[in-house]
């Protein structure tokens, strides 16, 4: 990392903690906007729940639309920031510092906002309960061999252990927190804090959780994507039936969720006025990062075309033939594969791209319209035909409800963010002051070259 | 706080997690250029170089008993197949850790660099192993195609041409990292002994050093890109497209996964080798064992985790195709070979890895690597010895009574494996007798960019990240 | 035997490595100071020794306790509920292997942990003596020290360049 400050820990604190200390400007309508879009999304529920999902698009034979795309596409952003976190952490990189927390935040309310749609996707999710086994005499047993229940035990763990990653590494933070506030605040985060007093055993043991944790978190990552790939893949649906499937979601989740970290990194620089933290050095990296994972994904997504179509089976074929030629398929493959890594990989390719905060930005809003695009591609072609009878054949229209789901899911995730930045904040103020303490320089010749001190 | 700015500190470094980036090495770029000439002038295991070579030509032997017994029964070539799959995944694999860890700019790569790209000289046993077997690949009528030409004209030639054309890649790309990245370094020790005309035009300048460092880049990324290519080549070509019904996107990159692990094993093993026996003790420390012991860890679970999405999805869709698939590659004849494989490439290795005394130590993974080679041979048996004994070829799935019984290998296949094992390791030798097996010009600039200080009480290393 | 915490609070590091060294050479033992730092110091930076710790034991345990009740909720509902669905087994092996898979992990995070929690002696009720100066740059060194050692104690530390010393009469 070239572009260094030398800071001092009351400076750190001041410039990282402002947003928890005093409210910018900004945030209270950016909250009450969260809010307004948020509110779209209750109302449609309400709607639904009350009249039924008949009001939306779903039907006879396609049963999975537009909440399952936004459950596939919010665990996807989810996987970023555990992976960020947890890889850069084994990795000892030291860039990685204003990076993480943000990204494990990002992880936890996306998660949460995932979990979200298949409980809204019941229609009367008041009875969700039924899918615990508690009642022995209702003889009703969850069937553990569906991918339905391996869903929720994948995203419990991987929601649990986000969580917990989070706020044991926010420890140091909130006793920095406690110590500079007064009243309820200093009440709120005596409690949370624990205690914590910051000797030598603490931050020992912390280091230990941070390696410990990353390595129990990052198979967990792995398999929660996966579990949800089977949802589709262990069933006999024409182009869902597909053993790659698994890592290809994966990787597309990591494509999706670190281009979402760099849409979220760009905001965080520019309204908390973090210049001096988060740097072109990131976009560089981050865009490096994504340089790989975007053609380790299009290497799994041409696996997957090609292989549907080497089978020859004829149903397979049919849908892979209506997803790349037919309206408005075919335009949304043109889509994917364009703004998913024709346009953003070769834009990446540039060094001074990567460095621009302003394309970093715009480039990772496209990754993600066309994920989105992608996850809809996935999964409503093969629907459409999949009954032997014909005339139950048809086609998808999503209706206003679905549609201001999608945006309202934007929003909760936002006000989630929101609320967390007033608490918490969002770049870790301990591990900061560890980073300036372990920058160093070498001097050879006339050069003095940026150094790292690793013990 | 400050920047601490460090000056010349050699301090002994006593840190109690450590590792250390400035192993015990002579001090100074002209004494390590004089170290590493000695070494490589006066080379050690030449025994090794005589049985390795005396097993390369029994391979020779036993390629031409296969070949004197025809290409009439394909079955008879799948032991074969899987001992070109094994070397691919093994020796041609080996030398992207050179590629990935350049670009993660790990520090504890630069002494073992070297020895991981003069594996590239495997690529030339691919390539002669390859050429008997081209007739051995079925007609591209003969069955469901990966080519997906119209029946009436089939492209008769196709999977022998590209898979002819990647190897060839894979080799020319391959040797030319090796070239390009071990220039400066027989320049180096040629001046040392013949002065500044032995260098051969090498003369260090900040642009030839550019071009080096650009050339090593690009050559290693295509060298990954050709690896991939022909992991996915030879799986369809001659795994998938040989058993009717065997629809599996995943393979491939399963293929490609579980030959970067057994190549990493290789390149494990390799380097205690040199360690023990090939005087390189010095250059070869703890870290340089326990970073490629992690990656192992990683690549270890990266094994189950494709293997898994593969037969989860077979075993949950059940259709007749699948079901024949999974018996004749492997619960069916060849569920002994697979059951090893399953067990040192997952099992063993990943029990070993998990416990830190074994991963952070010499002898540990060296342990776990050979069980992952042996594995990842019995892998590529029960994959390829099931396939290439389908017959006839033909139809979307494998009838059950169709089957293919276990081949047990014959002395010819004996003998090529044996060839392919010692023409590995031969290659090898000679090629370390040819190039440095040290890097130098990357441990001169190790040294040149760490320091050891003080830091308060505490001994700490200094890192320099010129990028 | 009156134990009284006294804090000396520090604002350079070479000092309090310095208060270290003369804590040790007045016969205090390394569980009797400690080092409050709001920065992760590289260990050992003052001269002090971590003590042992058992962390490791902790995932073991929350993964072996998550993979039993994985794998009697599994194993379970499947027996309590014995009905073939898809043609797959009534105790379906590989579902099972995925759910317990997920109880083990979440075993082992949670336990984890808790790990960490307990061996870090949190969470503690009372901060006891403290300067909130510590999260802002300044070291603190805390000496549990008895009654009659209390006056050297603090001279010590004031000689070592302490900016400010607080006391707390303890058990």
């Amino acid at each position: 990392m070239q572009e260094r400050k030398v800071l001092t820990e009351l400076q750190i604190n001041d410039r990282l903690l402002w947003p928890v200390l005093q409210t910018p400007s900004w945030w209270w309508p950016a909250v009450i906007l969260a809010s307004l879009v948020l509110g779209g999304g209750v109302t449609a529920v309400t709607l639904m729940v009350t009249l039924g999902l008949g009001v939306t698009g779903l039907n006879r034979p396609v049963f999975w639309g537009f909440m399952i795309v936004n459950f596939v596409f919010w665990v996807g952003i989810s996987h970023a920031g555990v992976m960020i976190s947890s890889i850069l952490r084994l990795c000892q990189a030291e860039w990685r510092r204003p990076v993480t927390r943000a990204a494990e935040v990002l992880t936890v309310f996306s998660l949460a906002t995932a979990a979200l749609f298949p409980l809204i996707h019941m229609g009367r999710l008041w009875r969700f309960y039924w899918v615990f086994p508690y009642d022995f005499d209702r003889m009703l047993w969850p069937n553990v061999r569906s991918p339905l229940i391996w869903d929720p035990s994948a995203i419990f763990t991987y929601l649990t252990g986000a969580s917990l990653f989070v706020f044991m590494a926010l420890l140091p933070d909130m006793a920095i927190l406690r110590d500079r506030t007064t009243g309820w605040k200093h009440t709120m985060y005596s409690i949370t804090s624990l205690g914590w007093r910051g000797n030598p055993r603490q931050f020992k043991l912390q280091f230990i959780l941070g390696i410990l944790l990353s390595g129990l978190i990052l198979p967990v990552f792995v398999s929660v994507h996966s579990i949800v790939s089977w949802d589709f893949a262990v069933s006999l649906v024409p182009a869902w039936h597909a053993t790659v499937f698994a890592p290809y979601f994966v990787i597309g989740a990591v494509h999706s969720g670190v281009s979402g970290v760099v849409t979220m990194m760009v905001v965080l620089r520019t309204a908390f006025k973090w210049q001096d933290y988060i740097t072109p050095d990131h976009f560089d990296a981050l865009g490096r990062l994504l340089i790989a994972v975007a053609t380790a994904w299009l290497y799994f997504f041409m696996l997957d075309v090609l292989f549907a179509i080497y089978g020859g089976e004829t149903k397979e074929i049919a849908v892979m033939n209506q997803r790349i030629f037919s309206w408005p398929w075919g335009f949304f493959f043109f889509l994917i594969v364009v703004l998913g890594y024709i346009i953003p990989v070769g834009a990446w390719m540039f060094r001074s791209v990567r460095r621009n905060i302003m394309w970093m930005f715009f480039l990772s809003i496209i990754v993600n319209m066309s994920m989105w695009l992608e996850r809809l591609w996935l999964i409503i072609p093969g629907l459409q035909n999949k009954e032997r009878l014909t005339f139950n054949w048809s086609t998808y229209q999503p209706g206003i409800i679905e549609i201001m789901l999608v945006f309202s899911s934007f929003g909760l995730v936002c006000l989630g963010l929101l609320i967390f930045s007033k608490f918490f904040p969002l770049i870790p103020v301990w591990e900061e002051k560890e980073g300036q303490l372990f920058q160093a320089e070498i001097k050879i010749g006339n050069r003095t070259v940026p150094a790292i001190i690793r013990e | 706080m400050t920047a601490h700015t460090a000056q010349a500190g050699h301090a002994e470094h006593t840190g109690p997690h450590h590792v250390n980036p400035r192993p015990n090495l002579p001090e100074g770029p002209a004494a390590l250029t004089k170290d590493v000439a000695e070494r490589f002038a006066h080379p050690r295991l030449g025994a090794l170089l005589v049985i390795s070579g005396l097993m390369f030509l029994g391979g020779i032997a036993g390629v031409v008993m296969r070949i004197s017994g025809g290409y009439e029964d394909r079955a008879a070539w799948g032991f074969y197949a899987a001992i070109f799959a094994w070397v691919l995944s093994t020796g041609c694999s080996a030398p992207i850790l050179s590629v990935a860890t350049r670009l993660t700019k790990g520090y504890w790569r630069k002494p073992l660099v070297r020895m991981t790209e003069l594996f590239t000289v495997s690529t030339i046993l691919l390539v002669l192993l390859f050429i008997p077997l081209m007739p051995a690949i079925p007609s591209v009528a003969s069955h469901v195609s990966f080519w997906m030409t119209p029946a009436s004209t089939p492209l008769e030639g196709g999977p022998q041409w590209a898979l002819l054309l990647g190897v060839l890649g894979l080799m020319v790309c391959g040797l030319g990292l090796l070239y390009t990245s071990a220039r400066a370094d027989k320049a180096a020790i040629a001046e040392q002994s013949g002065g500044a005309a032995a260098a051969g035009g090498w003369g260090g300048t900040p642009n030839q050093w550019k071009v080096m460092r650009q050339g090593i880049t690009y050559l290693g990324s295509f060298y990954l890109m050709f690896l991939i290519f022909v992991h996915l080549l030879v799986s369809i070509e001659l795994a998938i497209t040989l058993v009717p019904g065997w629809r599996d996107p995943i393979f491939p990159a399963f293929h490609a996964i579980t030959g970067l692990q057994a190549g990493l094993a290789t390149l494990i093993i390799m380097l205690a080798v040199m360690k023990r026996l090939g005087g390189y003790d010095q250059y070869l420390g703890l870290d340089q064992f326990w970073n490629p012991a992690k990656l192992l860890m990683a690549f270890t679970m990266l094994w189950f985790y494709f293997w898994w999405s593969a037969f989860i999805i077979f075993w949950y869709g059940r259709t007749p195709a699948e079901v024949g698939v999974l018996l004749a590659t492997e619960f069916g004849p060849y569920l002994t070979p697979f059951v090893i494989g399953f067990v040192l490439n997952f099992v063993a290795p990943l029990l070993l890895l998990v416990w830190n005394p074994i991963r952070v130590s010499f002898n540990g993974p060296v342990v776990a690597s050979v069980l992952i080679v042996i594995g990842n041979f019995f892998d590529r048996w029960r994959i390829y010895g099931g396939a290439f004994g389908v017959n006839p070829l033909g139809g979307h799935e494998l009838p059950l009574d169709r089957i293919p019984m276990t081949r047990i290998p014959d002395l010819a296949d004996l003998l090529v494996l044996l060839g392919a094992l010692g023409g590995m390791v031969f290659f090898y030798l000679i090629a370390s007798r040819i190039i440095p097996p040290i890097s130098l010009w990357e441990v001169k600039e190790g040294q040149l960019l760490t320091r050891v200080q003080t830091l308060l009480r505490n001994t700490v290393t200094v890192i320099g990240k010129p990028e | 035997m009156a134990i009284t915490t006294v804090l000396g609070v520090y604002r350079e590091p070479e000092n309090v490595a310095d208060a270290v060294s003369r804590l040790r050479q007045a016969g205090f033992g390394d569980n009797e100071f400690d080092i409050l730092s709001g920065t992760p110091y590289p260990e050992g930076s003052f001269g002090e020794k971590v003590q042992a710790h058992r962390l490791y034991l902790w995932p073991l345990i929350g993964a072996l306790i998550g993979f039993s009740i994985a794998l009697l909720i599994t194993a379970g509902t499947q027996l309590s509920f014995p009905m073939v669905t898809g043609g797959k087994p009534i105790l379906a092996i590989p579902p099972m292997l995925i759910i317990m898979y997920e109880g083990t992990m979440l075993g082992a995070i949670l336990f984890t942990v808790i790990g960490v929690i307990f061996e870090s002696r949190l969470p503690r009720f009372s901060l006891g003596v403290y300067d909130a100066r510590i999260t802002q740059g300044y070291i603190g060194v805390i000496v549990a020290c008895p009654q009659e050692k209390l006056g050297h104690t603090e001279q010590l530390l004031r000689e070592s360049g302490a900016d400010d010393i607080k006391k707390e009469s303890g058990r």
